[in-house]
């Protein structure tokens, strides 16, 4: 069996942990805003995956935040900061789209809605400069289903723990690391065969091998 | 890092393996790079290539929210917290406000702060040559070991070594930025518009608006440099390091706030400052009289106040001298290394050596090395481009 390297622990949680336990315990205020600070544009990104209403967002990231304050004394000691703040953040983002729209058609839920690439973070001249190899994981990517294009979005892109992850979906951490394999693995067949089919793999990896090596 | 293992792995492995993920950010793994991992690995060159693809793209463009945007609905999150409180108490309505007025005000200073400081870390020492960066991001380089830039009081002119005049477009009160950097081996010297001068010291820089706002002056050091601050009772003149702030009114003092060193010192030479850590936003902090030198360090998150004999000598640099104070090798080389801009490897086992005096600058490297092995037992040899210090 192969063995590879993973963290399974992020070290700047650490710092938080502290802040949190300040926060909690004597109603800290630069705790709070330090915890604040450090982690809007996280919850910010990852909301605008689920929805381009940037008004919800920023409310859902407030209405937490307001939460914490208002019941600090009793919050318990967390660990995993991060990860408790992304859980309780996509709880409330979820509660806040679902208010706004009252019907929903089962594959309209908003846990549903998961958007790797969120139109309006994009511009159109980007998608025109992409590579074959790009568009095709694009295309890959589309495939999976909302939480499993979440997991690689978290892994991948926010760079959080398989044990942040864990926390923040609800799920264990080997069920999570499972998922993370199997997508990447797909992803890499897949990609693959749509770059065989459009044209000579052989010619595609030159390419590939000029850019990364030159 | 052990590469063997790395020889079985598949395009997907590579993907999930923490360390790859590190090399593809550009960090290095036990001091191997990305380049340098893939020459060690040639046959897998094929399936890191297609690696580092798919890596880049998961991941997604990100537009952060201005800290302003983040500032003002943090208050208002802390604004429902106040009335929760206090809300059934009219009488203390005005007094609330007033908190909340505060807190708005606090909120905007530290805002504020923080733009400075991100105007500091977006830009790097890219020139051999002291560089004046101007607020729309045009660089320009200024030769001489020692160079000069001069403001006028509308911060719109400015000469360079009192030979070429520059205009820029009349700057918008302490809403944009300049900035001069100052590599290994340079030094400058700054007039600003508020008529207070600085000397810049190799290897820093430092960042202030054109012309100052109505409310303070404020500035932003990363390195060394020595204030003469022109006297203004009505505006307080700022200078905030990563750890620190010095509040002054007229004075003149040095701030020592490299970023490789875990001690940063300002030492008062007159006048009178105030300093405080920057975390503790609201706190009154410490005064500093003359001769007396404030030490914060970053490991022990601590701020110490020491007497100190002659507060000339850690100024001395503007002048081409270097004070040593009972430093030892390690210390004493690291700073010669950043005014000459060379390297200097300490091989010696004897680093309790202390050395106190004054260094003249304006000799060669090698001169200064003589120097130091003729009143020590330390001897040192030419390596390449690098000088090594033995037994």
């Amino acid at each position: 069996m192969k063995v590879l390297s993973i963290n399974m622990k992020s070290a700047t949680d650490i710092n938080f942990s502290e802040a949190w336990e300040l926060f909690i315990s004597k109603g800290n205020d630069e705790a709070f805003s330090m915890i604040y600070f450090n982690h809007y544009d996280l919850l910010y990104y990852i909301g605008l995956k689920y929805s381009s209403d940037i008004q919800i967002i920023e409310d859902s990231i407030q209405n937490i935040f307001t939460y914490l304050l208002k019941n600090r004394n009793k919050l318990r000691h967390v660990t995993n900061v991060r990860g408790y703040l992304l859980k309780s953040f996509r709880r409330q983002l979820f509660l806040d789209l679902k208010k706004q729209k009252k019907h929903f058609l089962p594959n309209e839920w908003p846990e549903n809605q998961f958007d790797y690439f969120n139109s309006t973070e994009q511009n159109i001249t980007e998608k025109e400069e992409l590579n074959e190899l790009q568009q095709a994981l694009r295309k890959s990517l589309g495939k999976l289903t909302a939480r499993q294009q979440e997991i690689i979005y978290l892994r991948f892109d926010c760079d959080l723990s398989y044990e942040e992850i864990s926390t923040i979906l609800e799920i264990s951490v080997d069920s999570c690391y499972k998922s993370v394999y199997r997508s990447i693995k797909a992803i890499k067949v897949d990609v693959e065969q749509m770059l065989v089919k459009s044209k000579n793999m052989l010619l595609m990896f030159i390419s590939l091998l000029k850019r990364n090596f030159s | 890092m052990n590469i063997d293992h790395y020889k079985s792995f598949s395009t997907e492995d590579f993907i999930l393996d923490d360390n790859f993920s590190k090399l593809t950010k550009g960090q290095s793994v036990d001091g191997i790079t990305l380049d340098q991992f893939k020459a060690l690995l040639p046959e897998k060159n094929k399936e890191i290539a297609f690696a580092i693809e798919i890596r880049n793209g998961l991941t997604t463009k990100k537009k952060a929210t201005s800290t302003e945007r983040k500032a003002e609905m943090l208050s208002e999150i802390l604004h429902s917290r106040k009335h929760m409180f206090i809300r059934p108490i009219f009488r203390y309505a005005a007094a609330v406000l007033l908190v909340i007025g505060l807190g708005i005000s606090s909120l905007w200073l530290f805002n504020s702060h923080n733009d400075i400081e991100d105007f500091a870390s977006s830009t790097s020492i890219k020139s051999q040559n002291a560089e004046l960066i101007l607020a729309d991001g045009k660089r320009i380089e200024i030769e001489n070991e020692q160079s000069k830039i001069e403001y006028a009081t509308n911060g719109s002119s400015v000469s360079l070594n009192d030979s070429s005049k520059l205009e820029q477009s009349e700057p918008v009160s302490g809403k944009c930025f300049n900035q001069v950097i100052v590599p290994f081996g340079k030094r400058s010297n700054i007039l600003l518009s508020d008529g207070s001068r600085v000397w810049l010291n190799s290897g820093s820089k430092i960042v202030y608006p054109p012309v100052f706002n109505d409310v303070d002056r404020e500035v932003f050091l990363e390195g060394e440099a020595y204030f003469e601050i022109a006297k203004n009772e009505n505006k307080s003149f700022y200078v905030r390091t990563s750890n620190f702030r010095v509040k002054v009114l007229g004075t003149k003092f040095n701030v020592q706030a490299y970023k490789d060193e875990d001690e940063q010192s300002t030492v008062l030479l007159e006048g009178k400052v105030n300093i405080a850590k920057n975390e503790k936003l609201f706190s009154k902090g410490n005064e500093l009289s003359p001769n007396q030198k404030a030490t914060f360090s970053t490991s022990k998150n601590n701020l110490t106040i020491t007497d100190v004999e002659n507060a000339e000598n850690y100024i001395a640099w503007i002048y081409g001298y270097l004070p040593v104070e009972n430093q030892d090798i390690v210390s004493l080389s690291k700073r010669i290394s950043r005014y000459y801009n060379v390297d200097i490897e300490v091989k010696a086992k004897n680093v309790n050596l202390r050395f106190s005096g004054k260094l003249d600058l304006k000799d060669d490297p090698k001169r200064i090395l003589d120097a130091l092995s003729t009143i020590s037992k330390l001897k040192y040899k030419e390596q390449g481009d690098k000088f090594v210090i033995y037994d």
